[in-house]
């Protein structure tokens, strides 16, 4: 197991590494300029600002330069946000997207998993029909446009929750219903599907056959079992998420890492697009260990070393 | 598949070799039409490859229903709400209501008319609360539109844009290129991604090791902010949303297809024909492809929509296809705005997004319990 | 019907614990807000009560920055014109008044500006405001180290050898500004410059304490509490959710500000602020066109007229383009009046010249500039067709294409298409449209890699040479490749000579702004931006300005709210 984490954890940083590099350059083909006014500046002025950010130096001494940096931990500062350091913008603004991320990840799988037990135990029944209807139809409508439905109708016109901002937990409501739609509905058929696989198994046949009732039987053998074939999409699920964050973000006027980073690419502000790649990849590769390991965990069956 | 019987005269004895009596017959066949059956008896997957099919054709014939063009402008007839001959219950009555309150009656009826510029002539006022009571007064008016504008021999089944665009037509072309860039996209990402998950599995030993090392780099690319950035670099376009889309998309091909040639390819019939002496491009076509398509079939049929869905993201941040070209996602983006206001702009190109996509799902779905030998009864 | 219970059951089950997930998370958000503006569910009452002085509004983008030196946008110039006062601020009317300068003498050659500060003002760590401040800040504007954009944009050829100084050909302190005393403060010009009177308004000639930003070095405006006020207001905090301003008690005219606090939200959808501002959550809103439609009919909707004027720029380095009649007819063909009221629908009007409407008055009659020289474009879509004609053969082509380079505004998907639909009435003209990001734009607009540009330039200062002074030959902001002497005699003129004449030299732009858009046909004039709001009856008194910061809040209060 030692040996296994260590081995993925040099990958993780050649995979860093790669990344940074590969974002380093393609960045650098943004078309554009930082300068916010260069449309009111002669070009040797522009020239004269621009070397201040040592925008002047020739790319691969630009990238080694940031490359030193960045084993220092020093991620630069932003250009929109003049001197200020991109570790702190990025420290300022994960807590929320973080906080909505884990709410949705959280109540979608649950919420979503009992929706698929409940389709399973009732396979063919009314409320069958009716949650995998409510999944499918989550899977299906574009998470902004729930999002403006929501915020409209539930905030608006309802008045039950914040329409838009942060501070309270009411504010995070609807942000959250609205990105926690998508995972409700992939939990939800996975689970189905997954329940009424190990509820045809053999051993839960046996279970029934000595007495053990109905629910007895879902919930002590049926669910543990479903669950290992869920953890596996949960990686893709959070990663997903991040998409969803980008738009939910700037809808309910949250303030999240996620509109900071499409904000960033519009203005070419260049530390802060190489800051957030690389905070996201090292969050991404993380998730996608954690995931491996649990699937380890879970299921004894699995021999991480045989995988490798 | 050749049933008829043919002729008695044509009926030469054949020498019986050993190896006859070892023939299955119809071999692979049975799996797939086994498979079509049970998908046929599949309602949900039959809805979804019937509005598929519909979709589609609409998407091909939709725009020439009417005589009006996708990019052709009028700023005077603008934001018209949807009318259809014949579906007026259902709302398509070319109208629009508004309910205004106030403290007095007088004033919530002004506020009414207001709402419609003051065309008296077109606007039906209805009191919905006087005011009486102590409550606000609420008056409800209803205009319509096409007489207002003397279009009443005019009929746009969507409404019309914000420029005046006939929606129906921009809806169906909107379906069709984003069809387009969803095939073509799901299309490379299955070329890509089974030759390289079928080249890594098949050959295994340091191929494999090198590009699984390549794979799992790659995976932990945020594809998001690739998929941006390439957008950016290169000009917006059909082309440069699907090569943006297909720059990561092929990698859970790949690792799908790899994981199960990986199984397979240690079976029995794979070692059989390999000593019969099958070339390893034939093995590869010949019997690990086609056990494994099924599972290419199914992923391919998720893909699809999830590439309409996100090319409706990447509009929504501003990135989608150049104006005027219309695509599910920007007629979406664009009908956003008018929620609130106008919201057939947005009602039409969201019900068809919601509609590909579960159209795609059920059938997926159908799909995979149909190619499941385990749910055969 | 057990089953429906079942259902139920789980139903609140998944509820509760949704709740329980929702109130774990707000641990730690929730606290640091809790003291601002109570707990979420009664932000209703904590708003309400008897007028309280608190202003909630929302702007469309975060503070890029606070530092005087560096701001260039307008939420920077907002901000910092409400917590800091230059020599002149701007009063309700938009009109300079005394800030931290009691009043000023101009020499007869009008290139010597003498300052007479007040000295009961104070920075909010309690330093006297001096003369010493405006020269720090100035010299810090200009200096090449510090980086600054509008530095040397402002200052080149206004004030004395600042061009050299942020060329790096000159010293910092050979800037042409100086304390005399600590209370006076002399200005040194380059060219007698009418206007300086406003640019001391302006964002980037606001004073800064020496000490203080010596003190905090990079740190310096990055936080509520690296910052120093002198105006009427003062940060409290200032968050990636939003910042809290709070009235500067030690003002020097505290008493003349009423509003307590200021709270600003960053709300970027429209339709997320349109509905704040229905649930009563903040007090003004900007609406969008479709929201227009809604709306125009509320007592709280309001139209500000705005002097941002936006263009078509056409590259006369494009052969097509090169050619006088081709462009007229590109002036001639489009529609503006149903642009402005269909697709902009915010009040905006259309583009008839190069200089807004209420922009700029004739120094004796008053009258307006552009009621002088009238519309120099009437939409004709004949005549057009005729030039374009005469174009083709001048060019003997019968095909043209066109590049197109899109705005940024809320409305550049439709504007963009409309314009492209409007150009194509020309035959055998073809545009191709590129939507590309602002920054996008801006470098392709330095390169000149474009053939037409929608662009759009808001004055600098109230005179009509921040329209007309940028389209001189090789101007920085030209950018089209235009040059004509006459035009060019005529703004030197203006600048020069007739510096001092008013009427003269109004005559002037009059006639350059007619060579411009009539006769050179350089630019085709667009709409002139408005905004369409919607303000809270009892916002009362809040100034709405041309230029430098957007609104003034320091008269402002709340009277009547519930």
């Amino acid at each position: 197991m030692g040996r296994y984490i260590t081995q993925r954890l040099v990958y993780m940083v050649i995979t860093m590494f790669l990344i940074a590099t590969f974002t380093f350059f393609l960045m650098k083909f943004l078309p554009g300029t930082p300068l916010s006014s260069a449309d009111r500046l002669s070009e040797e002025q522009q020239a004269i600002v621009l070397a201040k950010y040592g925008l002047d130096e020739p790319i691969p001494v630009q990238y080694f330069n940031y490359m030193v940096n960045l084993l220092q931990g020093d991620m630069g500062v932003s250009f929109q946000f003049d001197n200020r350091e991109v570790t702190t913008i990025i420290l300022d603004r994960i807590g929320p997207s973080l906080q909505l991320g884990f709410q949705a990840m959280i109540i979608g799988t649950i919420l979503g998993m009992l929706l698929g037990l409940i389709s399973a135990i009732y396979h063919n029944g009314v409320l069958d029909y009716g949650s995998t209807f409510t999944a499918v139809l989550g899977q299906s409508i574009p998470s902004f446009v729930f999002a403006g439905i929501l915020q409209y109708f539930v905030g608006v016109k309802l008045g039950w929750f914040p329409v838009a901002l942060w501070g309270t937990w009411q504010h995070t409501v609807l942000p959250t219903i609205a990105l926690a739609i998508f995972p409700l509905a992939i939990a939800a058929r996975f689970m189905r599907t997954e329940m009424l696989e190990v509820m045809g198994s053999d051993y839960i046949t046996t279970a029934r056959a000595k007495g053990v009732n109905k629910f007895g039987v879902v919930f002590k053998h049926g669910v543990r079992n479903a669950l290992i074939p869920l953890i596996t999409v949960l990686g893709p699920l959070a990663i997903g998420l991040m998409t969803g964050t980008l738009v939910i973000e700037n809808i309910f006027a949250v303030p999240g890492i996620g509109e900071q980073f499409v904000k960033s690419i519009n203005t070419n502000d260049y530390p802060i697009i190489m800051g957030t790649t690389l905070f996201f990849a090292v969050f991404f590769i993380l998730i996608v260990l954690v995931i491996d390991l649990l699937y380890g965990v879970i299921d004894p069956r699995i021999r991480l070393a045989e995988g490798e | 598949m050749e049933n008829h019987k043919p002729n008695k005269d044509l009926f030469v004895p054949v020498d019986t070799r050993d190896d006859d009596s070892e023939k299955i017959s119809r071999p692979s066949l049975s799996f797939w039409k086994d498979s079509f059956i049970r998908l046929r008896k599949n309602t949900g997957a039959m809805i979804g490859l019937g509005a598929l099919i519909i979709l589609i054709l609409l998407a091909v014939i939709g725009p020439s229903m009417n005589e009006y063009d996708q990019f052709e402008q009028d700023l005077a007839r603008a934001k018209m709400p949807p009318k259809v001959e014949g579906l007026e219950w259902m709302g398509m009555d070319g109208t629009l209501s508004t309910v205004q309150t106030a403290d007095s009656l007088e004033q919530a009826e002004t506020n009414a008319l207001m709402r419609f510029n003051n065309d008296e002539d077109h606007i039906e006022t209805n009191v919905l609360n006087d005011g009486s009571n102590g409550e606000e007064a609420e008056v409800e008016a209803v205009y319509d539109v096409y007489a207002s504008k003397d279009m009443e021999g005019q009929n746009f089944w969507f409404g019309t844009d914000g420029l005046g665009r006939d929606l129906w037509t921009r809806a169906w072309e909107g379906t069709r290129i984003s069809l387009i860039i969803a095939f073509l996209a799901a299309a490379i990402d299955v070329i890509v991604g089974v030759a390289y998950g079928g080249i890594s599995a098949y050959y295994g030993g340091r191929v494999d090791n090198y590009m699984q090392r390549f794979i799992e780099i790659l995976v932990g690319v945020p594809n998001l902010v690739i998929v941006i950035l390439m957008i950016l670099i290169l000009d917006p376009g059909i082309l440069s949303i699907i090569i943006a889309l297909t720059i990561t998309g092929w990698i859970s091909m790949a690792r799908i297809v790899r994981g199960q040639i990986l199984k397979l390819k240690n079976q029995e019939f794979v070692l059989a024909s390999r000593t019969l002496g099958a070339q390893d491009g034939r093995i590869l076509r010949k019997h690990l492809i086609p056990n494994v398509l099924g599972l290419i079939i199914i992923n391919t049929m998720f893909t699809i929509p999830s590439a309409i869905f996100f090319e409706a993201f990447l509009s929504f941040i501003g990135l989608g296809l150049p104006t005027p070209l219309a695509s599910l996602g920007t007629l979406v983006e664009d009908g956003f705005q008018s929620l609130q206001i106008y919201p057939h702009i947005l009602l039409f190109p969201a019900v068809i997004i919601s509609l590909i996509m579960i159209a795609f799902n059920l059938l997926a779905d159908g799909l995979r319990d149909a190619f499941d030998p385990k749910m055969r009864e | 019907m057990k089953k429906a219970n079942w259902f139920l059951l789980v139903l609140l089950l998944a509820l509760g614990m949704f709740l329980a997930a929702c109130s774990g998370g707000d641990s730690d958000g929730g606290s640091e807000e809790a003291e601002g503006s109570g707990d979420g569910e009664d932000t209703e009452e904590s708003s309400g009560g008897d007028s309280e002085q608190i202003l909630n509004i929302t702007d469309t983008a975060e503070i890029p920055t606070m530092d005087s030196s560096m701001a260039t946008d307008a939420v920077a110039f907002q901000w910092l014109g409400s917590t800091t006062d230059g020599l002149y601020r701007l009063d309700l009317d938009a009109n300079p008044e005394p800030g931290i300068a009691e009043d000023h003498e101009e020499s007869e050659d009008g290139l010597t500006w003498t300052f007479n500060l007040r000295e009961d003002a104070t920075w909010s760590n309690g330093d006297p405001v001096t003369a010493h401040d405006f020269v720090y800040a100035w010299q810090r504007a200009v200096n090449p180290d510090t980086g600054s954009e509008y530095g040397p944009y402002m200052m080149s050829g206004v004030i004395e050898n600042a061009e050299a100084i942020a060329a790096g050909d000159a010293e910092v302190e050979d800037l042409g500004v100086e304390a005399t005393d600590d209370y006076t403060l002399e200005v040194s010009l380059e060219k007698p410059t009418p206007y300086f009177e406003s640019l001391t308004a302006f964002g980037t000639f606001l004073p800064l304490n020496e000490e203080f930003v010596e003190e905090h070095g990079e740190d310096y405006a990055l936080e509520a509490d690296t910052l120093l006020s002198n105006g009427p207001f003062k940060f409290e905090e200032w968050g990636s959710e939003g910042w809290k301003l709070v009235k500067n008690e030690d003002y020097w005219d505290a008493d003349n500000v009423q509003l307590e606090e200021i709270n600003v939200d960053v709300v970027k959808e429209t339709s997320a602020a349109v509905n704040l501002y229905e649930t009563d959550e903040i007090d003004r809103v900007g609406l969008s066109s479709e929201f227009v439609d809604e709306y125009r009919s509320s007592e709280e909707f309001r139209v500000e007229e705005e002097p941002t004027l936006f263009y078509l720029k056409m590259n006369q380095e494009n052969e097509i383009l090169g050619n006088v009649n081709a462009r007229k007819a590109i002036q001639k063909v489009i529609d503006r009046q149903a642009m402005v009221d269909t697709i902009l629908n915010n009040g905006s009007l259309p583009g008839v010249g190069d200089i807004p409407q209420n922009f700029a008055m004739h120094p004796e009659t008053e009258e307006d500039f552009r009621e002088i020289n009238g519309d120099l474009i009437e939409t004709n879509v004949e005549e057009a067709q005729e030039l374009w004609e005469t174009a083709k053969e001048e060019l003997d082509i019968e095909e043209a294409e066109l590049g197109y380079l899109g705005g940024d505004t809320e409305v550049a998907q439709q504007m963009d298409a409309y314009i492209k639909d409007q150009l194509e009435q020309l035959d055998g003209l073809t545009v191709n449209v590129q939507s590309v990001p602002f920054q996008e734009r801006l470098d392709r607009d330095t390169e000149m890699d474009y053939d037409l540009q929608n662009s759009g330039w808001g004055p600098d200062y109230v005179d009509p040479n921040t329209f007309l002074n940028m389209w001189v030959t090789d101007g920085g902001n030209n950018k089209t490749g235009y040059s004509s002497e006459e035009y060019d005699a005529l703004i030197e003129e203006a600048n020069d000579e007739l510096a001092l004449e008013p009427v003269d030299r109004f005559e002037n732009f009059l006639e350059a702004e007619k060579l411009l858009i009539e006769e050179d046909a350089v630019i085709a004039p667009l709409y002139q931006r408005a905004a369409a709001q919607l303000w809270k009856p009892y916002v009362k008194d809040v100034g709405v300005n041309p230029m430098g910061p957007d609104y003034t809040y320091k008269y402002a209060h709340i009277d009547g709210k519930e």
